[in-house]
């Protein structure tokens, strides 16, 4: 019996510890990715066990940005190639918790967000949902610092023009770009 | 930009989002997923240059205890002399063996196998599925000729928990393709594009090809060899690993031999000098590990996947981040094969 079986009930009850204090974070910023809750806790499913596999290496560095890359790396790459194969630029219709037609302020922002690149999508909601840094976004959506400016840039300014109702409440705070 | 404004509609358009439990149901998944690629590392395929010969103790027919020896326990630390090549960032690159580096695996783009079979297959791919799919991905399936086609005529599912090619489904003779089902094994004749299936009751998990006509198909408890030109299926004990299991390292997936060397994924914890995933080249007469090439603990290089001898020297692997790539272990040198590729690829050695 090796070792890995004996320590595995310590393990298991420290993987689900970790994954509780976390998982509402990363579903809500899958969500957003995704506008699907459906979709989001697949990707959410599969980035746990890909972690699950790795726990023993991972939980003494930093397990929850391997599953922040995870999470962001397959949303990106699954939105591309349902996208290319569907031959469309419209994304999926956007399935929240209620489903209820609804012109509140948080739907206009998720139905802009949706008409939004993957990437442009991903770095919102990695700097803006998880306050990661230029730099740690960049880490963990495989790109240089200069692509999330200005991926940044080009979100902020096509969400402004999605979305003109926001623009007016985004404009009430202080300018940041 | 009011950021403070965004980031607070952010937390609120998404605040109503349900969020299961899943914490337990992934653990219990990894699990089996892990058993099961230990399990198809147990069997190192034993693959010569231009030659197969067996890696196993069982010669068809026989019980394990009629061939083999004991096995040898593998090295656990990092032994003195043995050279770590560190996966370089961005490997040059090399074409080998005709592979494209970014295959077109779109099924409406490719004829079909039926249409055009191959002579022989250099290589098969199957992409990842998308999350929560009811289907596997189509199989492809590159010639010898570089062309691709789609496997048609057969409906494969996913077996257990994962998609049915594995890197050890292509024969090595290229002719054909082994898919392990849930109470069946379903081989396809490349050279005509027909499918064959045999009964295999219970959860099939794992094939390897033991020669061009024979292959072990594996469960979780039992095994079987499915001789395909006879068509018999007989029940084989499972086969005994060729390397004591370490209690740090955990190797990962298939292993592939060549003469005494046997190479494969291991992962282990950061606390034993090579942390992370590594690729390692073991001596099984003696169990040390003889050369490493470390992929470090990336996310995008933890799931690797040994995929065989390409010749004498270089080994070649598959990483999400960096797609084939080939590793020299004389020289150390790693060069780039194909891009980044998520999914499953089997390649013949020649």
């Amino acid at each position: 019996m090796s070792a890995a079986s004996t320590d595995e009930p310590d393990e298991r009850a420290e993987f689900v510890a970790f994954v509780r204090a976390h998982q509402h974070r990363l579903m809500r910023s899958a969500y957003l990715i995704c506008g699907d809750h459906h979709l989001a806790e697949d990707l959410l499913q599969g980035a746990l066990v890909k972690l699950a596999l790795r726990w023993r290496q991972v939980r003494e560095g930093d397990p929850a940005a391997f599953l922040r890359t995870v999470v962001y790396r397959d949303a990106v790459s699954w939105w591309r190639r349902r996208r290319r194969e569907r031959l469309t630029s419209a994304p999926p219709a956007v399935s929240g918790p209620d489903g209820a037609d609804d012109t509140s302020t948080r739907l206009v922002l998720v139905d802009a967000l949706r008409r939004l690149t993957p990437r442009q999508r991903a770095v919102l909601v990695l700097r803006f949902l998880d306050d990661l840094t230029e730099a740690r976004t960049a880490e963990v959506l495989g790109v240089t610092v200069g692509t999330v400016k200005s991926q940044t840039n080009a979100a902020l300014k096509r969400l402004r023009e999605l979305a003109p109702e926001l623009k007016e409440l985004l404009h009430a705070g202080r300018e940041a770009y | 930009m009011g950021i403070d404004q965004l980031s607070q509609l952010l937390r609120e358009s998404a605040a109503e989002v349900p969020v299961p439990d899943l914490a337990e149901a992934a653990w219990d998944r990894a699990v089996r997923v892990r058993r099961r690629r230990q399990l198809a590392g147990a069997v190192a395929v034993s693959v010569a240059v231009g030659v197969l010969a067996l890696g196993v103790g069982i010669p068809l027919g026989g019980t394990v205890g009629d061939m083999g020896t004991a096995p040898v326990p593998t090295e656990t630390k990092p032994v003195p002399g043995v050279t770590a090549d560190e996966m370089p960032d961005t490997p040059r690159p090399r074409a080998v063996l005709g592979l494209p580096r970014s295959p077109d695996l779109r099924a409406t783009a490719q004829q079909q196998l039926s249409g055009r079979p191959v002579e022989r297959a250099v290589a098969l791919y199957e992409r990842a599925s998308l999350p929560g799919a009811p289907d596997p991905e189509p199989v492809f399936v590159l010639g010898s000729d570089g062309a691709l086609r789609v496997l048609d005529g057969v409906g494969l599912d996913f077996t257990v928990d994962e998609a049915p090619l594995q890197p050890t489904s292509l024969s090595p003779d290229g002719r054909r393709a082994a898919f392990p089902q849930v109470d069946e094994l379903v081989v396809v004749d490349l050279t005509t594009g027909r499918p064959d299936t045999f009964r295999v009751p219970g959860f099939n998990v794992s094939v390897r090809w033991l020669s061009a006509d024979t292959v072990l198909v594996e469960q979780s408890a039992s095994a079987s060899i499915v001789d395909v030109a006879r068509r018999t299926v007989t029940a084989a004990p499972r086969p005994t690993d060729t390397l004591v299991p370490d209690p740090v390292f955990q190797w990962s997936g298939p292993r592939w031999r060549n003469g005494n060397l046997e190479v494969g994924i291991r992962v282990g914890g950061p606390s034993r000098g090579y942390s992370g995933t590594n690729v390692a080249v073991v001596d099984v007469r003696t169990g040390a590990v003889v050369r490493l090439l470390v992929l470090g603990p990336a996310a995008g290089r933890a799931d690797a996947t040994a995929l065989g001898w390409l010749d004498s020297d270089a080994v070649l692997l598959r990483t999400d981040q960096d797609g084939v790539v080939a590793w020299n272990t004389s020289t150390g040198e790693v060069t780039s094969v194909t891009g980044p590729f998520d999914g499953q690829i089997a390649i013949v050695s020649r």
